[in-house]
């Protein structure tokens, strides 16, 4: 479904990104694993579209869309959280969830889609009417999955979702990911939180100063090598 | 007791201008950091509008007016402002700066720095005495017609997806783009409607003062903006709120003033903005907003 | 103490050398070099501050009209004086300056009041700091405008006394030259400019940047004090207009085009600037383009400068200099070391390309 071939992205003169090449097949869950400043999150916001590459591709379903804005990666099927939440705080959440839909064409469906999302994450419906800032890390990381999930992808793109979450939130969060693999949506997660992301992906890739260091399915990645990974081996591919 | 009721409605009269002016302003900056210093010159030509046209039936007159108006708006932001957005405050600053000059000068070599007149909306200027107070028309309309406009853009940007979409704009743009928001058309709607405040605000102006200059621009962007400032720029209750309490300022001190001091009437306000910029950056209305700590 | 020399000498050179071409065309050149040369000095003023501390001020040109009040009243001879100012207080009525001293008491004088208004301006940043040294420039014209006894309002004033040559501008010129380039290598200048690249590092490394930039904004305030003089020296009249909007943008425009952070930028931008602005005011008089009339239209030079000005912040905003001084722009042929190759941390607040 997604295929990255060679990306570079630059921040003036820092390489973050350099040669990255990966692929998503339908239907997956796959993780981009790494330590901090390997540049997990700038090669997902390339992706998204928030980031213009500077050198590579980007191809999804079999078009190019290297260097399409995030409004159009969202009207191609593409949709990312990004790290931090960032939903809109003065924004009530009923309001959250409807700018999560702006780009629908099909317009009666989407209140079908938020009862769904409500029924998901019940918390929203209790908070409907009230500003979104009212809520606490974990219940705003829900609003932003939900609104995420409004715009109908078929790849959502998640940065971190279960950063600063308590334990029992985490659970959560990756309880609706795995659900969502089986709804049929796919996921590029970049995770810190190595271990719980080995578990749920069906591949993981693993980045280290702009660079893919390793790659494999669930169950080849045990925490040692991980380690190793994350603190300077490096792996024949 | 009449010297109370007429310093309010001239207050209300006053605020109603300062709150349009900065509302435009407002808008502007809450989505892109820009502080449009050419809004004043869409109000100046907006006047300009008004003196071509004044002969015309007022409705023909104030759609001219509001059509002219949005289309500089809509050239502005698509030619100035849209290659340099993102940029850093100062530079969208002079950006804006530049465009305002620009503005002007053409409008220098077009019209010459003779002031011209216009009877515009005579209608107006007739009077209403009820007891010993006197109200003028063009105060009424001045007052209920920037109620209506400020009940009409609450309502866009509550009821409407377009205005949610511009609120979430200005709250965090690069999340809204995210969300699959077209950027440039908020951004463009955001102009348009700042095109339509100002375009009222010149009509009214000149009705107010028949007179219209290449530099009549000056006055109301700097009250507006000084509004939008007290208010917390961005904010745009904070606005409306800062453009009446400025309209109630300006009034206070014009009747307050000695005869001698009138004519230092905007020194005094301008060293009140300074001494508010430097006390409270975030504005009177906000509370102090995060400051960063080292 | 070397890079000050050097630096210095070579703009002074660059200063020279125009000036010496300007004077020696017809009178409207001349006169045209002489305005150059008081702009170079303003805009050098400005650079002192702003370029130095990324402070954008707008109300720097308060301070040259103080300057430039200070030396009509001190050197106005007593027919003039009592004609145009008959109700000046004694201690002003009696002052009398020679030429120099007035350049440097205004100076001193525009000085002293940004000292009083440093203490709030210094500690704002980014736009609250423009705007509210914007509202300075409002409050100031609006002090010249009514404040009759001293300044004639908007009647504006008229010196009699002779004006400054060519030369002499120049060697004002320099000497503002040698002060912008030396503050900049002071340990003040480099504080500061540690403070324009990033403001929460500087601070958090112990520099007091409200003091950088109260030391900076005073000495700015003399130096473009020192500029109202010359402005009031040169063209012998003024009034409250002069120093208000159109002439702060002339500056602004200079700053940005030829770079706002350097001081060779503040000369290039001068040249560049001045020799457009004469070009099209040829334009704007109507001239004659292979025998067909252009047709003259007051306010052409205007918007061709601000088409410029829009131009290079669209196109280049860091200006012709690019951010780069004389010295280091002439040193550019040799080349360099290669550069180490070390992992990329992960960039949070980069700036990258953003797609549309």
């Amino acid at each position: 479904m997604l295929t990255v071939a060679d990306l570079s992205v630059h921040y003036g003169r820092i390489r973050a990104v350099r040669g990255v090449s990966l692929r998503v097949d339908d239907g997956e869950i796959v993780g981009l694993l790494g330590p901090n400043g390997a540049g997990k999150t700038s090669t997902l916001a390339a992706v998204a579209g928030a980031l213009r590459p500077a050198e590579g591709t980007v191809t999804f379903d079999g078009t190019e869309v290297t260097g399409h804005s995030a409004e159009r990666m969202v009207r191609h099927g593409v949709t990312m959280v990004p790290e931090g939440r960032r939903i809109f705080a003065t924004l009530t959440v009923a309001e959250n969830l409807s700018l999560g839909a702006t780009a629908r064409r099909d317009r009666a469906a989407v209140s079908g889609d938020v009862e769904d999302q409500l029924e998901r994450f019940p918390v929203l419906r209790r908070y409907y009417r009230s500003p979104a800032g009212r809520l606490s890390g974990g219940e705003q990381q829900q609003l932003a999955i939900a609104r995420a999930l409004l715009a109908r992808p078929r790849l959502l793109l998640l940065d971190e979702p279960s950063l600063g979450l308590a334990p029992l939130l985490v659970d959560l969060v990756f309880d609706t990911i795995a659900r969502l693999r089986a709804e049929g949506i796919t996921v590029l997660l970049v995770e810190q939180n190595a271990s719980r992301a080995v578990e749920l992906a069906d591949r993981c890739y693993v980045l280290r100063g702009g660079g893919i260091v390793a790659e494999a399915p669930r169950g080849q990645l045990h925490p040692d090598r991980l380690g190793a990974l994350y603190l300077g081996d490096r792996e024949v591919l | 007791m009449t010297t109370a009721v007429q310093f309010v409605l001239d207050a209300l009269t006053a605020g109603s201008f300062y709150a349009l002016f900065a509302l435009g302003i407002a808008l502007i900056f809450g989505i892109m950091q820009l502080v449009n210093f050419a809004h004043g010159e869409l109000i100046m030509v907006g006047a300009y509008v008004v003196y071509l046209t004044y002969r015309w039936p007022w409705p023909a007159m104030i759609a001219a007016t509001v059509a002219a108006v949005v289309l500089l708006a809509l050239l502005m932001e698509r030619i100035a402002f849209r290659p340099v957005r993102g940029a850093n405050p100062a530079t969208l600053l002079i950006t804006s700066f530049a465009v305002s000059f620009l503005l002007q000068n053409l409008a220098q070599m077009a019209f010459t720095t003779l002031p011209k007149s216009a009877d515009a909306l005579p209608a107006l200027s007739r009077s209403i005495t009820a007891g010993r107070i006197t109200i003028s028309w063009l105060s009424v309309v001045t007052i209920v017609t920037t109620a209506v406009l400020l009940v009409a853009l609450a309502l866009f940007l509550r009821r409407t997806r377009l205005g949610v979409q511009m609120r979430a704009a200005a709250e965090d743009f690069g999340m809204a783009q995210l969300c699959g928001v077209r950027g440039n058309r908020v951004v463009a709607a955001a102009f348009a409607i700042g095109g339509v405040l100002a375009a009222a605000g010149s009509v009214l102006l000149v009705s107010q003062t028949g007179g219209i200059s290449i530099t009549m621009g000056l006055a109301p962007v700097l009250f507006g903006f000084t509004a939008a400032a007290v208010g917390g720029l961005g904010s745009l209750p904070g606005a409306v709120a800062g453009g009446y309490l400025l309209g109630f300022g300006t009034t206070l001190l014009q009747y307050a003033l000695p005869y001698q001091l009138a004519g230092y009437r905007d020194a005094f306000l301008f060293l009140g903005v300074f001494a508010l910029m430097s006390l409270r950056p975030g504005g009177l209305l906000r509370t102090a907003g995060a400051e960063v700590r080292v | 103490m070397r890079t000050v020399a050097v630096r210095a000498g070579l703009l002074c050179a660059v200063v020279v050398a125009a000036a010496a071409l300007g004077q020696a065309g017809d009178p409207r050149l001349v006169r045209a070099t002489g305005t150059a040369l008081i702009m170079l000095v303003l805009v050098l003023g400005l650079n002192i501050f702003i370029g130095n501390s990324g402070v954008f001020s707008f109300g720097h040109l308060a301070f040259m009209g103080v300057g430039a009040y200070v030396t009509v009243i001190a050197r106005l001879s007593e027919a003039q004086k009592s004609f145009q100012l008959p109700d000046l207080p004694g201690g002003l009525a009696g002052l009398e300056l020679s030429g120099p001293m007035a350049v440097l008491v205004s100076g001193a004088v525009a000085a002293a009041c940004a000292a009083v208004l440093a203490a709030p301006v210094v500690r704002l940043s980014g736009l609250t700091a423009s705007l509210a040294t914007f509202a300075i420039l409002i409050a100031a014209n609006s002090v010249f405008e009514n404040w009759e006894t001293v300044t004639r309002g908007s009647a504006g004033l008229i010196l009699d006394a002779d004006p400054p040559g060519i030369w002499t501008l120049v060697l004002w010129a320099c000497l503002a030259v040698v002060v912008a380039v030396g503050f900049q290598r002071t340990r003040t200048g480099v504080r500061l400019t540690a403070s324009r690249e990033d403001e929460i590092a500087a601070r958090a490394v112990g520099i007091r940047v409200w003091a950088e930039r109260g030391a900076a904004f005073v000495l700015s305030a003399f130096v473009v004090g020192a500029a109202g003089s010359l402005f009031a020296q040169y063209f012998s009249s003024l009034n409250p207009d002069s120093f208000f909007l159109t002439l702060t943008f002339t500056a602004i425009a200079i700053l940005v085009v030829g770079g706002l952070t350097t001081v060779t930028g503040a000369v290039a931008g001068t040249l560049v600037v001045s020799v457009a602005l004469e070009l099209l005011r040829l334009v704007e008089r109507g001239v004659y383009l292979g025998g067909w009339k252009v047709p003259s239209r007051s306010g052409l030079a205007e918007v061709g400068l601000a088409l410029v000005l829009l131009g290079v912040l669209v196109v280049r905003p860091l200006g012709i200099t690019g951010g780069h001084e004389i010295d280091r722009l002439l040193r550019r042929r040799r080349p360099r070391p290669p550069r180490r190759r070390t992992p990329a941390p992960e960039e949070e607040h980069g700036h990258p390309a953003r797609t549309a």
